[in-house]
């Protein structure tokens, strides 16, 4: 009779544990917006949905911190707390009553009630009981429709009152759907009712063919319940992401920009809407993700000199060649190791386009030529090879590597040739 | 204010309706007709003739006489239907410069909205003449399984013949509005619609004036016509076994059977069997060939068996999308001249488990129910409501060629749906949505219907960043599509205007010379 206890812990709440630092915590980029997500308030259910992971993931992480004890898991604070009719539902219109519209001022009023309770639950907005039948809601639905349907006020001239319609029948019609549909019902009521005792968890979808509808089930009833998070929760969430900002400058100063650009992440993941910290994020992953890239490249050249160079690595590197030229695409320099690590890696057709960008910007530099030979060694243009190492000699008669190439390339032709 | 018609522009016929003192009303051109063939041809002496008029030249013009453009409309050139129309049709189909089909008549190349709108246009002016004043405006009908595309082209139509289109709605929806005029209390219906050109059926709740579509489904390739091909395959057939002559080859021969099984289709709908007489179809080296053949119904229906079956299967479809059973459907509305046949009548009898309504016209119901809705969008006390669906299933391409659902099909509208989408790439920097129409699991099976890219995604690794992509259909029937980043605000968005129709300058130059040339005609 009882739930089993993974269904059990579905329904209830995750918060932070006293102990947990999230600072100290060696968080990939998921998990750290899944640890910001936790305040406390958000059930483990809806955590499974909007976590960035698959909720499989999600079960496992959350499970691993609680078992951890960096996060605790109680009841929930009460039921979601309701808009109030004063704070009017995202999206609202501002209406005024007008004269001049082509629309009554009675059914002018009618809109703005029925706006200020969009927010409302779903019988109420149809004006039915919470236990009426399907066909009690449908007449409802019918006769609502009547009055709120776009159609009624089709080509008239009624200003706001449009789009306010709109969103008011939208609405009617999401109430009419769930209400209709009783597995979807069952589920509303459930989440309705205080959380006293244990509510088995929604089935968690599964890569089925059903999982596309129990999606947009579950899909349905957060828009249902926005949670609106109580302002302290809100507030705690910006103080952290500030926390995290300040670290992460620190790190800066002390040229650890790696750490700063994770401690950057995990500020954004708590606050999405600090301007500041969104704009200081790019230079540093930019910074990061060079200083990543030239250690690599380092340590890439040092293999290739060696002769354990393979594509793996030349991958790696190319990849944070890449990051970094999101932030400075037409530095030739950056595009030429880009093109030579897209060339180790095998990546012929990047490489020429890094290659490309790299002439483009510079094209009397020796080097860049020498990239372009090299790319058409590799994919078998011998021809083609020696023009560009005769041409990069041509902008610099002292170029070792072009002319070691260019003998590698004359000694090729004549074996060939042989 | 001048009065609103409802136009039904069929696959073979067209018919035109208005109010008339509070009840829809087909009108009849001058002939007293109350359908008017779908058809254009350009005379040998180059004179353009719509209706009746090119009905009656087609056997010895069939070149230059252009039927059933309604299965070319908003559809690729490459389209296999398409491809099926070349190979059938006595008239030249081209590709043109955007990819479309289009028809050659005469010395031009006319795209099918042209071909279409010169039949409204026609339609139009058999309103005008009868009501003695100008109309502007109309609502058309079209099957309930058009794509957007096809829709916006007939659109596109409309605006040729000099009207406003105030909405496309479904056929098989018009026909329940006009079998739902006067009566009252609930009912769930369904409407089984089979014309010349297409197949539709829908499921319908109606109460108090309120009409919803609960499903709908169909195909947009299978109509009477394919009824007529069966009985010319199997005339060919015997005449090849009897003579060794290989009729089509003869496009002459070829229209005259086509004629004569049309006819001897429709002589079945109330004769055991019925003769086919074509003297004169063929010669060859010892003098003129006659064909004389009987057709009994039985054969007939030995020959159309699997096609009707086929709708069955539709129907079947479209009750389980509507929740319901055959047993849930309080009527069966029969439209469509086809529906007129007695195997079809007793299929869907026996699908439903009741004999269909027979108190509906199945030519003209459904310019009735389009006049109706044309007059419950201008008219102010008007207390008909008609909650219509989108058919299609609406949504964007994924990663690795999927398609992701964001309206199912049979979703009532106005509606608005979002769903938050992330990268696939660690950073990526702009995605592309792809918004297809279709009910297929992968996007390159759908119809495009447009695309754009939302750029200046923060830099981040594949699965961190949140899209959120918002579908939104107003009661027009108009998509439209947006992406927002949620992590920088930024947002960018389309109104679909579908690939493959004709731009406002094209339309433009068209309404120019159908103007030039209906001035040369009075002048």
């Amino acid at each position: 009779m009882a739930a089993t206890p993974a269904s059990d812990a579905a329904s209830r709440v995750p918060r932070l544990g006293p102990a947990c630092d999230p600072g100290k915590l060696v968080l990939t980029p998921q998990e750290g917006f899944l640890l910001s997500r936790i305040d406390g308030v958000t059930p483990w259910k809806v955590l499974r949905e909007i976590g960035g992971l698959s909720p499989e993931e999600v079960d496992e992480r959350l499970g691993q911190w609680l078992a951890q004890g960096l996060i605790e898991v109680g009841e929930a604070r009460g039921a979601a707390p309701r808009t109030s009719a004063a704070d009017g539902p995202p999206g609202a219109v501002a209406l005024e009553l007008d004269e001049g519209l082509e629309i009554d001022l009675e059914m002018q009023q009618r809109v703005i009630d029925f706006q200020a309770r969009l927010g409302a639950a779903y019988h109420e907005i149809l004006g039915v009981a919470r236990d009426a039948d399907v066909k009690a809601i449908k007449k409802a639905y019918f006769a609502l429709s009547k009055e709120f349907h776009p159609d009624r006020y089709f080509r008239r001239e009624i200003g706001p009152y449009a789009k306010a319609l709109e969103g008011v029948f939208k609405r009617i019609l999401e109430a009419y759907e769930l209400l209709s549909d009783p597995t979807v019902r069952a589920e509303v009521e459930k989440s309705m009712s205080a959380a006293a005792g244990a509510s088995p968890a929604p089935q968690v979808a599964s890569p089925t063919q059903e999982a596309p509808r129990e999606l947009t089930r579950i899909e349905r009833l957060r828009a249902h319940m926005p949670f609106r998070l109580p302002e302290s929760v809100l507030h705690e969430r910006r103080q952290r992401a500030r926390e995290f900002f300040d670290a992460a400058r620190r790190d800066i100063r002390l040229e650890h920009f790696v750490e700063a650009a994770a401690k950057m992440r995990l500020a954004i993941a708590f606050d999405p809407f600090d301007d500041e910290i969104r704009d200081r994020f790019g230079g540093v992953q930019a910074r990061a993700a060079e200083a990543r890239a030239e250690a690599l490249t380092a340590e890439a050249d040092e293999e290739a000199r060696k002769g354990i160079a393979d594509a793996h690595r030349f991958k790696d590197v190319l990849r944070l060649y890449e990051e970094a030229l999101l932030y400075r695409p037409h530095q030739p320099d950056l595009n030429d190791k880009a093109a030579r690590a897209a060339i180790g890696a095998g990546e012929l057709e990047r490489a020429r386009e890094y290659v490309d960008r790299a002439l483009e910007h510079s094209p009397e530099v020796a080097r860049h030529h020498v990239t372009l030979a090299r790319l058409h060694q590799a994919s078998g243009n011998p021809g083609h090879a020696i023009k560009a190492v005769e041409k990069a000699l041509e902008l610099d008669r002292e170029d070792r590597e072009a002319s070691e190439l260019r003998a590698q390339l004359a000694s090729a032709a004549r074996s060939s040739r042989v | 204010m001048s009065r609103v018609i409802g136009i039904d522009l069929g696959t073979t016929n067209s018919v035109v309706a208005v109010m008339d003192n509070g009840q829809p009303a087909v009108i009849p051109n001058t002939g007293g007709y109350k359908t008017t063939p779908s058809m254009f041809a350009i005379s040998r002496d180059g004179k353009r003739l719509v209706g009746h008029l090119a009905k009656r030249q087609a056997i010895t013009n069939s070149k230059d006489t252009v039927s059933a453009a309604k299965r070319l409309i908003g559809r690729r050139f490459d389209a296999p239907e398409v491809q099926k129309m070349i190979d059938l049709c006595p008239y030249e189909i081209v590709c043109g410069p955007n990819d479309d089909p289009r028809i050659k008549v005469g010395a031009k190349n006319f795209t099918c909205p042209e071909i279409s709108g010169i039949i409204l246009r026609e339609m139009k002016r058999v309103a005008e003449e009868y009501l003695g004043e100008p109309v502007q405006e109309a609502v058309i009908t079209v099957p309930a399984y058009f794509n957007d595309t096809q829709r916006q082209c007939t659109k596109d139509a409309g605006k040729i013949a000099g009207l406003e289109v105030l909405r496309i709605i479904n056929e098989p929806t018009s026909a329940a509005l006009a079998y739902g005029i006067g009566r009252s209390g609930d009912e769930k219906i369904a409407v089984y619609d089979l014309g010349g050109g297409t197949f539709d059926i829908s499921v319908l709740e109606m109460s108090e004036g309120v009409v919803e579509v609960l499903a709908t489904a169909g195909n947009t390739f299978l109509g009477g016509e394919d009824f007529d091909r069966r009985i010319v395959a199997h005339l060919v057939e015997h005449f090849q076994e009897s003579e060794g002559i290989d009729l089509r080859q003869d496009t002459m021969a070829l229209q005259r059977l086509k004629d004569a099984s049309e006819k001897a289709k429709c002589d079945l709908s109330s004769r055991d069997s019925t003769e086919i007489n074509l003297p004169f179809i063929s010669t060859d080296s010892e003098g003129p060939r006659h064909l004389n053949h009987t057709i009994t119904r039985d054969k007939l229906e030995q020959l159309v068996g699997d096609i009707v079956s086929g709708t069955l299967k539709s129907a079947e479809q479209c009750v389980r999308d509507a929740g319901l059973t055959p047993a849930d459907i309080d009527q069966v509305v029969l439209v469509g001249g086809q529906s007129r046949m007695p195997l079809v009548q007793e299929a869907a009898s026996e699908f439903f488990g009741k004999r269909p309504h027979k108190g509906v016209n199945p030519d003209e119901v459904v310019a009735l129910g389009a006049a109706l809705q044309a007059a419950s969008l201008v008219e102010e006390d008007n207390n008909m409501l008609l909650l219509d669906v989108t058919p299609l299933s609406l949504g964007i391409g994924t990663y690795g060629g999927h398609f992701a659902r964001l309206i199912e099909r049979n979703t009532t509208v106005p509606v608005s749906k979002s769903h938050v989408f992330t990268t696939t790439r660690d950073n990526q920097s702009a995605v592309k949505i792809r918004v297809l129409q279709g009910e297929s699991d992968m996007a390159a099976e759908n119809d495009l219907l447009g695309e754009f890219v939302l750029s200046g995604i923060r830099s981040a690794p594949k699965g961190e960043p949140e899209i959120d992509v918002n579908f939104d259909i107003d009661a027009n029937g108009i998509v439209s599509v947006s992406a927002r980043d949620l992590a920088t605000g930024k947002e960018q968005s389309i109104t679909v205007n579908a690939t493959g129709t004709l731009s406002d300058e094209e339309i433009s130059e068209i309404i120019e010379e159908n103007d030039l040339y209906e001035v040369q005609l009075k002048g």
